[in-house]
């Protein structure tokens, strides 16, 4: 299970929520997490000096990942990934005008899109699937600080996991604290049937039809959790002919905790709240899910295992849909997990 | 005078033609045969007289088809016309593309292939854009804003679109092919679709004018013809880019004319300039 939790956790996420039936031994580990992350306003060329120093040449993993956003109309963006590889994403314009091989994008609806593969290692990945990959040399240095000097500076979003001796000017350093929202007398659903299911699903078309809507159904009461609906309240009184949703049964009555992080959230703290929540007894049939969004603005959003193989290639866009959602049942010793993923247009993530 | 059609029948046209009263036919120049027969035969014209003096006196109609030119005749003529145009062509000079492929002279040895042996011809193409652009002189005084020092590029287009640009230092700006930008360098042989151009670092690249934005750089001032590489205390200016100097842009896609084309050809306004 470790494993697809860590595969799930390895990009930089936007929000992320964890619901859980009230306990606050868990409560109070995942609301003593501080989560760090910087801003500034600088050029790509000058962040790019100062993320050098902390990228990895060994390493599988390096210290630091970072976005940079031009604005909500322009189409230019960029990040840098834990592996140490930056990734543009820039338009028609810019690419005629940067002089740095990339690949366009595969969609008709964005074919003037060109994603640039740059490695910030001294070595770069073989070339997969037609990528083309460029090391980070004079050519490219040149090309991005002709870049800089037509445009105006990137607001750069930015996470450094080892001590920062030489800071960015005009960075500003943001602590993110979880938001505590508790529902009391809520419909919890009880994990006994699914873990049935689970059992079953083996089986045949049928029972993994079952299966499938037992999950779905879970993973809908986790979704209104998080936006804390009034449909969960024992006493919601509302209207069955206009409330169409009602909660999993067999469900028990209980308090839920919702704690929601938003910000610049690096896969760094992802590992620590997953290794908080499965390392803390919580009274039995304890639920616990995880729900993470990416950033829609970065050109990365999935990092595969093998480290050769390039991210799947997507549109950053605003309103971009990336979304995972991990639950987690522990039960009298038992333990059962299910993970859901929503992606949305234009992303290569599942082909 | 009348006539009588000629009996039905197997006649030999080139007998003698059958008498009519008795009388053999007499033609008189006085007295034509034809006008008075068409003016007879017109008649639903109104005025039969001048019918036939608008639509027929002084007209030629071939009664059948002209006899056609031999082939062996055309071959002949095709290929003596052929003999006098490469005669004309050899007394003027002029060398054909394959003689000029054999010969190699649009190649140059690696030798030849130096930066600096084609900085003169960037001078004297200096030279040339001082004499085309009209450029003023220095100013004694080198104070004041650069903005007052600027000439009127407006009618600089006109003449550079025609101009020659062999010498000049041109830079792709922007391409579709992005190997291509970044590549700078003096240009030494302009075809219809294409810049050969040697560069700093003495690599002689062939670029495509087509999906590609050039740059090049005309002086501001007068530049007289650079003087010869002397060991001065002094550093001389090399190119354009190391005086004051003003940039153009030159869209490539507008562009593919050969030199000798585009001095006489008029350039319609394009409305779009996208690559």
């Amino acid at each position: 299970m470790l494993r697809v939790l860590r595969k799930l956790k390895e990009c930089v996420r936007h929000q992320v929520d964890v619901i859980f039936s009230s306990d606050s031994v868990l409560e109070e580990g995942l609301s003593n997490l501080e989560i760090t992350y910087w801003t500034c306003q600088c050029n790509l060329g000058q962040f790019l000096d100062f993320a050098r120093l902390y990228v990895s040449q060994t390493a599988l993993e390096s210290k630091i990942t970072a976005v940079g956003i031009r604005g909500p109309t322009s189409e230019d963006t960029w990040c840098l990934d834990p592996r140490g590889f930056l990734t543009l994403s820039v338009g028609k314009e810019t690419y005629e005008a940067l002089g740095l091989v990339g690949e366009p994008l595969p969609w008709k609806e964005h074919r003037d899109l060109h994603a640039i593969h740059i490695s910030l290692r001294d070595s770069c990945p073989e070339s997969d699937d037609m990528k083309t990959w460029l090391k980070y040399g004079r050519k490219e240095v040149d090309a991005i600080r002709r870049w800089d000097l037509k445009r105006q500076h990137w607001k750069i979003f930015f996470h450094c996991a080892a001590g920062l001796d030489n800071m960015l000017p005009n960075s500003v350093r943001h602590v993110v604290k979880g938001k505590v929202q508790r529902l009391e007398n809520c419909r919890i659903p009880e994990p006994r049937p699914y873990l049935a299911a689970v059992s079953q699903a083996s089986g045949n078309a049928e029972d993994a039809e079952d299966w499938e809507e037992c999950l779905s159904s879970l993973f809908e009461w986790v979704g209104m959790a998080a936006l804390a609906s009034p449909r969960l309240f024992t006493n919601d009184g509302c209207d069955p002919y206009i409330a169409v949703y009602t909660p999993p049964e067999p469900s028990r009555v209980g308090d839920i905790t919702t704690i929601r992080w938003s910000g610049f959230l690096s896969s760094v703290y992802l590992d620590h709240m997953l290794d908080v929540i499965l390392s803390t007894d919580s009274p039995s049939p304890s639920l616990v899910s995880v729900t993470a969004q990416s950033i829609g603005m970065s050109p990365v959003s999935y990092l595969p295992r093998n480290v050769k193989k390039a991210p799947p290639r997507r549109v950053p866009r605003v309103d971009a849909e990336d979304v995972w959602s991990l639950i987690f049942v522990r039960e009298n010793g038992n333990a059962w997990w299910a993970s859901a993923e929503s992606i949305g247009q234009w992303d290569r993530r599942w082909g | 005078m009348s006539y009588r059609a000629a009996d039905s029948g197997n006649k030999d046209i080139y007998a003698e033609l059958p008498l009519i009263n008795n009388e053999r036919l007499k033609f008189h120049s006085s007295t034509p045969f034809i006008p008075d027969y068409v003016k007879g035969n017109v008649s639903r014209a109104v005025d039969p007289s001048q019918t036939y003096a608008s639509r027929v006196e002084g007209r030629q109609i071939l009664l059948d088809n002209p006899a056609r030119e031999r082939k062996a005749k055309k071959v002949r003529e095709e290929q003596r016309l052929k003999r006098a145009s490469e005669q004309a062509r050899k007394a003027a000079g002029i060398m054909s593309q394959e003689e000029g492929k054999k010969s190699g002279v649009w190649k140059l040895q690696k030798e030849e292939t130096k930066f600096s042996l084609f900085l003169p011809l960037h001078s004297l193409w200096l030279g040339y854009m001082t004499e085309l652009l009209s450029l003023p002189s220095l100013p004694a005084t080198t104070g004041g804003s650069p903005a007052t020092g600027l000439p009127n590029t407006a009618g600089m287009h006109a003449k550079l679109i025609k101009a020659d640009f062999h010498g000049a230092l041109i830079t792709v700006r922007r391409s579709k092919n992005p190997c291509l930008v970044g590549h700078s360098g003096i240009v030494v042989h302009e075809t219809e679709n294409a810049f050969k151009v040697i560069t700093a670092l003495d690599r002689l690249k062939l670029i495509p004018k087509q999906n590609s934005v050039f740059v090049f750089a005309v002086p501001l001032y007068a530049t007289p013809a650079l003087p010869p590489s002397t060991s001065s205390s002094s550093p001389v200016p090399r190119t354009v880019l190391d005086m004051p100097h003003i940039e153009f842009e030159l869209y490539g896609n507008h562009f593919c004319f050969r030199a000798a084309e585009r001095a006489g050809r008029k350039f319609k306004h394009k409305e779009t300039i996208e690559l």
